[in-house]
């Protein structure tokens, strides 16, 4: 696992850790505010709704109880109970049902709520069926959905169901009573009372509620909205328990919710149930977490601002720093940094500062050591063909030689004695070309005590230049090579030895007329350009001069070989220092 | 663990301070602009008006009426009505019972007999300026008015005749009466069908205590009206001995119903009455009601006039009148609508002769030569009845019991036969003496 603070941009990671620190912050106090005015919202809701339930059962007890009482009132009445027990003659049967039915229609004359008023019983007579009072043989009453109810009870109300009447299907709720005399069963009174005028009862004054009332038994009389079967609550019956409460039902095949307030007065017939959507109830509380939420954004907003801003702050002169390090180059222009930084950012600037002069220290003292370690190397170099026990040993022999009579032993010792000293020149890389060519002239002159005749040499340097240095002993390897390659197998040859000065450089050619370079296509070329003294020549000007410098060997027109060294020209010997 | 609530709770105050102070702005402004929707609402004119209308009638008529408002409310969308109609039984009683609630509809339909009675109590509101009448045939107009205001708009005009069925006349071979007979005519045409007559099957209505049928024997033998004009009891009792003993005799011979089914008559209802059930042949009827009995069997029946004697015995009268509560709370809406009613020829198109001949005279001009079939009928017993008809009167106040209580029980006392003519005329007698002054 990455340690991401290691891995991800700072913009990035302060934006991230921001944006989720006001992201829990915010999603906690959406889902705590919602939990909380939510179950506040219910509570509230249910106990005034459990309140108002209350008063409504009260009122629609008080308005069902009146239509109770109306109902006994009728069913003792006299005149009723006579024409019920049928014992009187037709005369004063029809004047008396005419009477009834007369006194029965002003009960709802006078009585708005009252719809139609039914009368079982035997025999029945003279009724009119565009009146609302009928008249119906008790066989009829089984035929009809009240009469459930009635068979365990002397009265009982039914559940809401339609009667037909003049004006059309009417809703109604109806009160029946079973009518005795004395303990006789002689019919039934079926008043009917209007639906609509219970249900604007159980309405009140929120036509958008949904309510349904109830009797003792659970039995669903009348509903305001959505039934019972409707709400999903026919199987929850059993949740009613004790006088009042409050559930929550979750039906399940449509997923709603909702709030399920009931109320049974004690002296009360009625239980009447109210359901509200649970989304009705909270719907305060989905505001408020929308309201959250929004202001959530907006600060979620501020907030990626804010970090945006802050990162670029930090981050500017992190990035200056890091283009800093990209373009920068020993001994190059520098990127200047910015210096009013006086934080941690202050520090590193300077830091990176110090850092940077350590470098360009470092670098000068290795480029100084460098230099002290080529030179140590040439005087290496120098000392290979330098040795300066020779010199003693030769000036030794010198004095063999003239102790035994040895004149061209001992000028060829005294010659290379000056050679010798020529080479050492008190160790100075540098000499005069007088004196470099001073030493070839010695190393001819042992050569022409050698051969004895047929060697010519001839030196055609301008005096003025005499006095410039060159590196020593860099042109007797040459002569060298000529008498010892060119010159090979003949019992002659020439010599020519030319300076000149070109611009700042001196030319020097070394020609001769021997054979030249045949070996060159031969395949053995390192034998006269690769041989010890010009490898080494060569290595010393390179390290000399570098690049400014050149040596040449070719094979001239007329015969023979030529070389020619082209180097800088120098007015005094290179100092050590450099 | 208190703490936490605690907490939680100022947590939740923090964040409703600062939403109610986010939404403060937009619930003011609503609750600023709610009055003013109101007020503007109440004075528009397309207030929302619930007009309760209430008639009595036959099915034909209710349809009719129906179909009236329903074009109303079209025309007038913020008016729509409660409608309430019944038959004619017990609509009285129920309107009484309301108006002493001051419950009574905003509209509604009133017999003649009733008016002046309801006028005197102060239950009709005075109609005459809030609505348009000269176009009304004036003759029909007196009977709503009381001292010289309107309070009821008469709605048309029927001629007092009888029904009879034709189709069974017919299978008889009997010729059916005309226009014009006599009760001599009427009586011996009940002797003439007697033989032929099927069981069950009867020749007219027991008519003895019947209030409405004695008046036209009373009004053709020339005795006039049965109560004066000045409230005085006014039966001539020999027209009365004469008349109940013509329908002892019937009774006696079978040619009226037993009492028992005789009561269970009810005038146009499918299963009650008589005649539709083939049981008796004649019975009376209002020139307007013959299109309600050809709509239960279409063709089997025909109007002839009341029988007469020395006069006439059939009459024209104002069938019925429009009023208005002065209980209403929208009376400016109920009395447009009520003109509406009576003046506007696409109402009186759709209403046709359900109420009688239109009163409107320009309405009934232009309805009559294009009267259906069935409504022709109705013309004719107006037109044989308006030569020597007899003059309509609704008698003087405060003698609706005498005509509503105390005849319906010497009716039934006659028809049940627990009482002589004799005895019936005296206790008639001795009833109306409560009601003279």
């Amino acid at each position: 696992m990455v340690n991401p603070f290691k891995k991800y941009r700072i913009d990035l990671l302060f934006i991230v850790c921001f944006a989720g620190l006001i992201a829990i912050v915010l999603a906690s106090t959406v889902w705590i505010s919602y939990v909380i005015s939510s179950r506040e919202l219910a509570e509230n809701t249910s106990y005034y709704q459990k309140r108002l339930l209350e008063e409504l059962n009260n009122e629609i007890t008080g308005r069902m109880t009146s239509i109770e009482q109306v109902s006994l009132t009728t069913s003792r009445d006299s005149d009723l109970l006579t024409l019920m027990s049928g014992k009187e003659d037709a005369f004063s049967r029809y004047r008396r049902s005419m009477g009834i039915q007369q006194a029965l229609a002003h009960l709802t004359y006078s009585i708005p709520q009252i719809q139609a008023i039914d009368l079982y019983m035997d025999r029945p007579e003279w009724g009119d069926s565009q009146s609302y009072i009928h008249f119906h043989s008790l066989k009829e009453a089984e035929d009809h959905s009240w009469y459930k109810a009635l068979e365990k009870n002397d009265f009982a109300w039914s559940e809401e169901h339609s009667i037909s009447t003049i004006q059309g299907e009417a809703s109604v709720l109806s009160f029946s009573r079973k009518i005795y005399y004395n303990t006789r069963y002689m019919g039934i009174l079926v008043i009917h009372v209007k639906a609509d005028w219970v249900r604007s009862m159980l309405e009140g004054y929120s036509p958008d509620s949904n309510r349904i009332m109830l009797d003792s038994d659970g039995r669903e009389l009348l509903s305001v909205g959505k039934s019972m079967s409707e709400a999903g609550l026919s199987e929850q019956v059993d949740r009613f328990v004790g006088e009042s409460g409050v559930f929550r039902l979750h039906t399940q095949p449509q997923g709603i919710d909702s709030l399920v307030v009931y109320s049974k007065l004690a002296d009360s017939n009625w239980m009447l149930v109210e359901i509200t959507p649970w989304a009705q109830i909270t719907s305060g509380s989905l505001k408020l977490a929308v309201a959250i939420v929004s202001i959530g954004l907006g600060a979620l907003l501020l907030a990626f601002l804010l970090t945006f801003w802050l990162s670029r702050q930090f981050m500017k002169p992190i990035a200056q720093l890091v283009k800093a390090m990209k373009t920068y180059a020993v001994g190059e222009q520098k990127t200047e940094l910015v210096s009013d930084y006086s934080n941690e950012f202050g520090v590193l600037f300077a830091g990176y500062r110090k850092l940077n002069e350590r470098i360009e220290a470092l670098y000068a003292s290795l480029a100084r050591r460098y230099e002290e370690q080529r030179k140590a190397e040439i005087e290496a170099l120098q000392a290979n063909i330098n040795p300066h026990f020779l010199y003693n040993t030769l000036d030794q022999l010198n004095w063999i030689a003239i102790a035994e009579g040895q004149d061209k032993m001992s000028r060829i010792l005294e010659l290379m004695g000056q050679m010798f000293r020529i080479g050492l020149s008190h160790g100075e890389s540098f000499i005069t070309i007088g004196e470099e060519l001073k030493h070839m002239e010695c190393y001819l002159e042992i050569q022409q005590l050698r051969w004895e005749e047929g060697l010519e040499y001839e030196i055609q340097v301008p005096p003025s230049l005499l006095k410039l240095y060159i590196p020593k002993m860099t042109l007797q390897p040459f002569v060298e090579n000529s008498i010892i390659h060119g010159f090979n197998l003949r019992n002659s040859g020439t010599i020519v030895i030319q300076a000149a000065e070109a611009g700042d450089q001196i030319r020097i050619t070394i020609m001769d007329n021997g054979s030249g370079l045949a070996e060159k296509n031969a395949g053995t070329p390192n034998r006269r350009k690769g041989g010890y003294g010009l490898r080494n020549v060569k290595e010393r000007y390179s390290a000399y001069f570098g690049k400014d410098f050149s040596i040449t060997l070719d094979n001239q027109e007329q015969g023979g070989a030529i070389v020619e060294i082209v180097f800088p020209r120098l007015e005094a010997a290179p100092g050590k220092s450099e | 663990m208190m703490k936490w609530k605690r907490l939680q709770i100022v947590a939740v105050l923090l964040v409703a301070t600062l939403l109610l102070a986010a939404c403060g702005g937009g619930k003011g402004d609503n609750a600023g602009a709610k009055p003013s929707d109101n007020s503007s609402a109440s004075n528009s004119a397309s207030e929302k008006v619930k007009l309760r209308v209430m008639w009595w009638g036959s099915q034909p008529r209710h349809e009719a009426t129906l179909k009236a408002l329903e074009l109303y409310t079209e025309k007038n969308p913020h008016v729509t009505f409660e409608p309430e109609y019944s038959g004619m039984d017990g609509y009285l009683d129920k309107l009484s019972t309301q108006a002493a609630a001051h419950n009574e509809p905003d509209i509604f339909q009133m017999d003649p007999g009733w008016i002046s009675d309801w006028t005197s109590r102060n239950q009709l509101e005075e109609l005459g300026s809030k609505i348009k009448l000269d176009e009304i045939t004036p003759s029909l107009l007196p009977i709503g008015e009381k001292d010289g205001k309107q309070f009821a708009v008469p709605l048309g005009s029927v001629a007092f005749g009888m029904i009879y069925d034709k189709a069974a006349l017919e299978k008889l071979g009997v010729t059916p009466p005309q226009d014009g007979w006599t009760w001599d005519d009427f009586f011996a045409l009940a002797e003439e069908v007697k033989p032929k007559l099927a069981k069950d099957q009867y020749f007219t209505l027991d008519y003895a205590g019947n209030y409405f049928m004695f008046s036209a024997f009373h009004y053709a033998k020339g005795k006039d009206v049965l109560i004066t004009d000045d409230g005085k009891f006014n039966i001539d009792e020999a027209a009365f001995l004469e008349w109940t003993k013509k329908f002892e005799q019937l009774r006696n011979e079978g040619l009226v119903p037993p009492a028992d089914l005789n009561a269970s008559d009810k005038e146009m209802d499918p299963t009650a009455d008589l005649l539709v059930n083939g049981k008796v042949l004649f019975r009376y009827s209002f020139s307007n009601n013959y299109t309600t009995w050809d709509s239960m069997k279409e063709g089997a029946y025909d109007l002839v006039t009341m029988p007469r004697a020395e006069e006439a015995g059939g009459w024209l009268k104002p069938s019925m009148f429009l009023s208005l509560s002065p209980n209403s709370k929208h009376k400016e809406e109920a009395a447009k609508f009520i003109d509406w009613f009576v003046n506007d020829p696409e109402a009186g198109a759709i209403l046709g002769t359900a109420r009688g001949v239109p009163a409107n005279a320009k309405i009934a001009e232009s309805l009559i030569p294009n009267l259906p079939e069935g409504e022709k009928v109705g013309m004719k017993l107006i037109d044989a009845t308006t030569p020597d008809g007899q003059t309509f009167t609704t008698g003087p106040e405060g003698w609706v019991n005498f005509i509503d209580k105390d005849w319906p029980l010497v009716r039934d006392e006659l028809s049940f036969g627990r009482t002589t003519p004799e005895k019936a005329y005296e206790s008639l007698k001795k009833a109306s003496q409560e009601y003279e002054q």
